[in-house]
């Protein structure tokens, strides 16, 4: 896992080649620049605006999220070199890491959804997304409504309405 | 034909307030539901509404359209026009026949091209349209051949020597026609009740004169008392020249149509033959630059059994030059095998063939 839990802070991040990342509840992360740089464009933008030897504030960005957005670079760097998943180099072992990684509870998926965007996390992104829309597909109105926690704001005029519009869509 | 186009394409003019609300119910526009900024999305007030859009395009058209059922947020959501745009760009049709037809054709009528004022359209609406339309047979009846196929692809799917087979299918005979058009569906497989049918209307009477005219409405009126007693559910028969521009995506123009017997010259505007301005008519055609072609190789003593032979060579090897004069100076010579006749080779036969179209008097005209 990427944290070192709460350190003593900014002055923790000088060592060669880490960089710190405070997520918006104040933990602090000290992880590998280079992978980190290489997956997130944000970060890389911050690091190259000279927060190297900060700590980088990520306000949005939960703890939670942060640490498995940080391991899932970690993992895409070292065995992927940051490639995307229709190149070779997207082995057997990343797909497993991406699979068990897109299992995590509907609260954290959102969580991670946010943290991926903020931090543009493309692959992460994309995965996440993927995992979501999985998630809708086959599902009834009212299944999608309680696993995504919506109410029904429709009166059962305009219901029936749109269920006209969308009659074409539905079997 | 304005009642076919309206039945299949339906009303574009959703939310503009338009004038001619052509017969299909007003629905309340989308703008008036869903865009309540109370109204929840639940677990995706979390996230980007881009993101949402994101997954909405991973779930494809039908899954997306039917999460609009959610709640007036979701379907806000789904209701934008980038999402559908992106489905139908990805669809079967090119992009560009998909903006040219519903911009331009689905007014009903060519007459109603708007100008001024773009019509706000609902892309997820157009979706919804294109997706339960039927597809429809294509009926393009030269005098040469009749070319037949299905509104779903993208070329004939077959073709017959018309006048061999029918006789002359540019008058209106209603026992000629009907033999036409059921030989077609035959040949097809298809039970006319089945599809709504396009057919072209040949460049023929297209003179401005009460004579013509009336010729021209006779000829409409027996197509479509032939389709019609066939049970077909619907029959768009256009202009055969205004069909060929808007393949072209345009309404207005001029249409020079090189067909089997007669060159024809036909100026457009909104997709209305100009009549008055005058449509020409040059009698020379496919057959007489395959005729003109065998004068050359008579000429040349080369020796060939029957004339679809050189009509092949014609296909095959000719071609029009840019600058008719410096082409002849080059060496154009090439090859043509032909299966039963031998091996024929042609120079400046290949584009002087073409150039009686530029230049008649060439061709004896």
């Amino acid at each position: 896992m990427a944290t070192t839990g709460a350190s003593d802070g900014a002055s923790a991040a000088k060592k060669e080649g880490l960089v710190t990342l405070m997520s918006g509840d104040g933990e602090i992360f000290e992880v590998e620049a280079a992978a980190v740089a290489a997956l997130s464009v944000t970060i890389r933008h911050a690091i190259e605006e000279g927060f190297g030897d900060r700590p980088i504030p990520l306000p949005i960005v939960g703890a939670r999220a942060l640490a498995l957005a940080v391991e899932y670079c970690r993992k895409h760097h070292s065995l992927g070199g940051g490639a995307g998943e229709d190149s070779a180099a997207y082995d057997d072992e990343l797909r497993a890491f991406d699979h068990n990684l897109a299992k995590v509870d509907r609260d954290t998926l959102f969580d991670l959804i946010e943290a991926a965007n903020y931090l543009e996390i493309e692959g992460l992104l994309n995965l996440m997304c993927r995992t979501v829309a999985e998630m809708m597909k086959g599902k009834s109105v009212e299944e999608l409504r309680r696993t995504f926690d919506v109410s029904n704001d429709y009166t059962p005029e305009e219901e029936e309405e749109v269920r006209r519009e969308v009659s074409w869509a539905l079997d | 034909m304005a009642l076919l186009l309206r039945k299949v394409w339906g009303s574009v003019l959703t939310r503009s307030g338009s004038t001619s609300s052509s017969g299909s119910r007003s629905i309340r526009s989308s703008s008036d539901l869903g865009e309540d900024p109370n109204s929840s999305m639940g677990a995706f007030d979390l996230i980007p509404t881009d993101v949402f859009m994101q997954i909405l395009r991973l779930l494809g058209p039908r899954e997306a359209a039917r999460s609009s059922l959610v709640c007036r947020a979701w379907r806000a959501l789904v209701a934008d026009n980038r999402l559908w745009i992106f489905f139908l760009q990805n669809g079967k049709e090119p992009w560009d026949c998909v903006v040219f037809a519903e911009t331009h054709l689905r007014g009903g009528s060519p007459y109603l091209t708007y100008y001024g004022h773009t019509p706000q359209l609902s892309f997820m609406r157009i979706y919804a349209q294109r997706a339960v339309i039927p597809g429809s047979v294509i009926v393009d009846g030269g005098s040469g051949y009749c070319k037949f196929g299905w509104s779903k692809y993208s070329s004939p799917s077959g073709r017959s020597a018309t006048f061999l087979e029918f006789g002359n299918i540019e008058s209106p005979m209603y026992a000629r026609l009907h033999h036409f058009f059921s030989t077609i569906y035959t040949r097809m497989r298809v039970k006319p009740s089945s599809q709504p049918i396009i057919v072209i209307i040949p460049i023929c009477h297209c003179d401005d004169t009460e004579s013509a005219r009336a010729s021209r409405k006779q000829y409409r009126e027996t197509i479509y008392s032939v389709l019609f007693d066939m049970n077909v559910p619907a029959v768009c028969a256009i202009d055969q020249a205004v069909l060929a521009l808007y393949a072209a995506k345009r309404t207005s123009g001029i249409v020079v149509n090189i067909g089997f017997n007669v060159t024809s010259v036909v100026p457009i505007f909104q997709g209305k033959v100009m009549r008055e301005i005058g449509v020409e008519i040059v009698g020379q055609g496919a057959l007489k630059l395959t005729g003109f072609l065998r004068e050359l190789m008579q000429q040349r003593n080369m020796n060939f059994e029957s004339l679809y032979t050189v009509r092949t060579i014609k296909e095959k090897l000719c071609y029009v030059a840019v600058d008719y004069d410096a082409e002849l100076r080059k060496d154009t010579q090439a090859l043509c095998q032909i299966p039963g006749e031998g091996l024929f080779t042609l120079s400046k036969e290949r584009f002087q063939t073409g150039e009686i179209l530029f230049q008649p008097q060439m061709g004896g005209v």
